[in-house]
């Protein structure tokens, strides 16, 4: 079969495979929220509520029933997109995670451009002199951003750069005296969209200090995984047969090297990527993002079932996806790959 | 015709290249290595002296480690840094050490091309085999429209017989030998007037590196181009090459035409390589010994599925159907070119490829049907040495580490014992019990070689599997090597079986050669009446791919 012909049925084959992996994720989450310890009627109602009301709450939020009802119950509104309503809200879970997603989606992808320029600058950096003073400090920059505990820096440079220099605000992600934009729930795209140049400024002007500390604190892992790997590939063989030809160093390196070394790292981005999705939790707690993680937390402490349940449902998905999406573009850029 | 688009290429920005001198001019060369662990490098090159003029073909030979790879690295400035190098070194008249790096990268390719030993990693994974030629021409040649440089591209590599449709493949879907033509076609691409091969086919079976060795020296008289051949193998060498030159220690010990180097010898180092070399050629093979069977093969089979559709399997047939005896104290030599199954035989047996039908009676019990605690006992029994030491060695493990661990994977020894035991063992294969706190990468080839042998005998085999074990030793080492493996033979009577693609090693070392083809036994008898007389086709291949030395004078 041709190469073009095995692709296909590789990307076919991974494609069928996601919903699985996500069912079994769903049965996971399923199972795990109705073992944990606490009620969530007591949650809502204090424990000091009549046996009557709770009865009442309890049929009401289907838990009377039995588990394997439940888990139909819960499987049928999946495959219908329904997930359910929050027990606090009353409000369908879609929506609201239709609200906070974009918001965790802004960041997460504004993090990740600046991780990998950073990164990605600071490995390529000690390139011309390997063991030389750039090199060296390329090094202990991905060192000291991976190892940097990240609520404290993120509260470092919140204190410097919002409540002491005052450049930035302290969180939120738009001035609570406008009305943000509607559309995407992405504001940066929205505002652009509708042309609206203020808009845009003020969404950046929120978006920056929260993206660039967590962006900074991911760049470590781009850092070392690309210094490590170019290194190996320009000592590997088929770079010093191609010195032996007379090629020129740019050509040896962006050529030769550079596309060997950045293979592993798109592995390590992709699975970097998948974190964040989910991850970015104590940043969004202390710059107020109103993202995903920070409802989430919300969602646990009160005990909102449904609303765990769908966020970690919707964050599974996007995970399979792009794990899914990392593993094409590999099976895209490097022919040894057989499927 | 081929090439006329090479030859009508634009001579601009050419390197000067006078009709008269030398193109290669070594006067009293030094090459220090720079000092590594503070200790300061002794120099590989002692002052070596060594001319080669226009067209002309040398081989470079000499034991291993005498420096033989340092004389391309010198020329082509591809020391590591820190190296030290004196002495006169004139490439076209020009000393490469003192040109900057842009005609630096003009020498290199244009003045001199080079091939490497190793096919299988001196390619980029991630470019295609059209696209390294293209490469190379383009940074040469930079003004060049890109579909002439694409046709020449298409040009060299009909040169090297591969088929102008797998211009877009990539090199891990080529063979060992093709990609060999891949490295001649990127050597040879802008016609330099020197290239240098550096054991060019060492990693080729026989039949493989003639057809390459064919290929390179043809292109070298077409083109003109002057061969520097490094080799250990001084049969290939005499065959290939006009001139011999023999290195030893950093030094030239002898030089003068092949023939007369090869048929009279003066020095006593070259008159040991030489027989050594003769040796390897095949000798008598030894009487079979008269003792019971310890292994017995009825019709094995190791299949491996094909991708495809389910209810139409097809099958690669590795091992198809082969029987045979071994008796104890008994050596039967496995031969046959690359992919004849000879491997996955050695697998199989191990259990480390699937077997799909057949028998393997190892002293009457059948490996196959034994389950657990029997098995591991039966596979204690059956040990291998494998082709590559370094490999089959754990980095990190130390020598007598090595050694004592299988007896410590199968329970036979404490940690005291076993270090005891392994000592022995190191005495057992000639090597000093100051050799135990070493790493493998400490010690040579043929001393690694012994280690493995060592941690192979440990644990008392009946039977012992040797896959290419000397095929990567040069002449004299694989002589010792062999010894040994002979020697401890007799004092154990170990059964062996021993894989080997060299017809000519086996026919002096095995009782009985077996040789396979696609899978199946072509031919079976003592090895040197193979040699003499061969019957099947596929051994009459082998006979006649294997070069020869010329007859002592």
């Amino acid at each position: 079969m041709s190469r073009r012909g095995r692709l296909a049925r590789y990307l076919a084959g991974r494609a069928l495979l996601a919903p699985v992996m996500l069912w079994l994720i769903a049965t996971l989450v399923f199972l795990l929220l109705r073992v944990a310890p606490g009620d969530p009627v007591d949650a809502l109602l204090g424990t000091r509520a009549s046996a009557a009301a709770r009865d009442a709450l309890r049929q009401q939020l289907g838990l009377d029933r039995s588990l394997p009802v439940q888990y139909v119950e819960f499987l049928q509104g999946l495959v219908h997109a329904d997930l359910g309503q929050s027990l606090v809200s009353a409000r369908p879970v879609t929506q609201i995670v239709r609200e906070v997603l974009p918001a965790s989606l802004e960041l997460g992808l504004a993090a990740l451009l600046v991780a990998l320029v950073l990164g990605l600058a600071a490995g390529f950096s000690g390139i011309a002199r390997p063991e030389g003073r750039l090199d060296l400090a390329g090094r202990l920059y991905g060192i000291a951003t991976y190892a940097l505990p990240s609520f404290w820096a993120a509260m470092v440079l919140q204190l410097i750069f919002a409540v002491g220099l005052g450049w930035f605000p302290v969180g939120g992600r738009f001035p609570p005296t406008r009305v943000p934009p509607s559309g995407s729930g992405f504001y940066l795209l929205d505002g652009l969209l509708a042309g609206s140049w203020s808009t845009v400024t003020a969404a950046l002007h929120h978006l920056t200090l929260p993206a660039v500390t967590l962006g900074l604190l991911l760049s470590g892992i781009f850092d070392n995984a690309l210094r490590l790997n170019l290194r190996r590939a320009l000592r590997s063989d088929y770079v010093e047969a191609a010195r032996s030809r007379g090629l020129g160093e740019v050509r040896v390196v962006l050529r030769h090297a550079l596309p060997n070394a950045l293979l592993p790292v798109l592995t390590i981005a992709g699975i970097t990527v998948a974190s964040l999705i989910g991850g970015a939790l104590l940043i969004e707690n202390i710059f107020s993002w109103p993202g995903i993680a920070l409802k989430l937390q919300e969602a646990i402490n009160q005990r909102d079932y449904p609303l765990v349940q769908g966020i970690v449902v919707v964050v599974a998905a996007l995970v399979v996806l792009v794990t899914l999406v990392v593993d094409v573009l590999v099976a895209l850029l490097d022919p040894r790959l057989s499927f | 015709m081929l090439f006329s688009s090479l030859h009508d290429a634009p001579r601009c920005g050419r390197l000067p290249m006078g009709s008269t001198g030398p193109i290669l001019l070594l006067e009293g060369l030094t090459v220090a290595y720079p000092p590594a662990g503070g200790a300061a490098a002794e120099p590989v090159l002692r002052g070596l002296d060594l001319t080669l003029q226009p067209g002309e073909r040398l081989a470079l030979v000499g034991p291993s480690g005498c420096g033989k790879s340092t004389v391309a690295r010198a020329v082509l400035q591809l020391l590591p840094p820190g190296s030290r190098s004196g002495g006169r070194l004139e490439l076209l008249g020009r000393d490469p050490r003192r040109l900057g790096r842009a005609a630096l990268n003009r020498l290199r390719g244009e003045a001199v091309g080079l091939v490497f030993q190793d096919p299988m990693t001196r390619l980029n994974p991630l470019l295609s085999i059209g696209d390294h030629l293209t490469d190379t021409l383009r940074a040469h040649r930079p003004g060049d429209p890109r579909r002439e440089l694409r046709a020449r591209a298409l040009d060299l590599l009909q040169r090297v017989g591969i088929e102008a449709d797998r211009f877009g493949s990539y090199p891990h879907e080529f063979s060992g030998g093709m990609r060999q033509r891949v490295a001649i076609a990127l050597a040879m691409a802008l016609r330099p007037p020197l290239v240098i091969a550096d054991e060019p086919t060492t990693s080729l079976d026989v039949a493989v590196s003639g057809q390459v060795m064919a290929e390179l020296t043809g292109l070298c008289r077409e083109l003109g181009s002057a061969l520097l051949l490094i080799t250990h193998d001084l049969a290939t060498a005499g065959r290939w090459c006009d001139r011999l030159a023999v290195l030893h220690e950093g030094r030239l010990l002898e030089e003068g035409p092949a023939q007369r180097v090869l048929g009279a010898p003066s020095e006593p180092l070259t008159r040991r390589l030489v027989a050594a070399a003769r040796r390897r050629e095949g000798g008598a093979s030894p009487e079979p010994p008269r003792a019971p069977v310890v292994l017995e093969l009825h019709q094995l089979r190791c299949w491996h599925p094909l991708p495809g559709l389910p209810w139409q399997q097809r099958w690669l047939k590795a091992v198809d159907g082969v029987s045979l005896q071994l008796h104890a104290g008994e050596t039967v030599g496995v031969v046959g070119a690359s992919g004849c199954g000879k491997s996955t035989l050695c697998r199989a047996l191990m259990g480390l490829a699937p077997v799909r039908g057949g028998e393997v009676l190892l002293q009457g019990r059948d490996l196959r049907r034994l389950r657990g605690g029997a098995l591991r006992e039966a596979r204690r029994r059956l040990q291998m040495v494998f082709q590559d030491p370094l490999a089959c060695l754990n980095p990190a493990m130390t020598v007598e580490e090595a050694i004592a661990d299988p007896l410590l994977i199968h329970g036979l020894a404490d940690r005291p014992e076993a270090r005891r035991r392994a000592h022995e063992q190191l005495e057992a294969v000639g090597l000093p019990a100051a050799f135990g706190p070493r790493l493998p990468r400490q010690l040579s080839g043929g001393q690694q070689q012994r280690v493995a042998i060592a941690r192979a005998l440990v644990l008392r085999p009946t039977v012992l599997l040797c896959d290419e074990s000397v095929s990567m030793l040069d002449a004299e080492v694989q002589a010792e090597v062999l010894d040994l493996l002979r020697d401890l033979q007799q004092r154990l009577g170990l059964g062996m079986i021993f894989v080997t693609h060299d017809l000519g090693v086996a026919s002096g070392f095995c009782h009985r050669v077996i040789v396979l083809d696609r899978g199946r036994i072509a031919e079976e008898g003592p090895g040197d009446v193979l040699l003499c007389a061969p019957m099947a086709p596929i051994t009459r291949r082998l006979v006649e791919a294997c070069p020869r030395l010329p007859p002592a004078a």
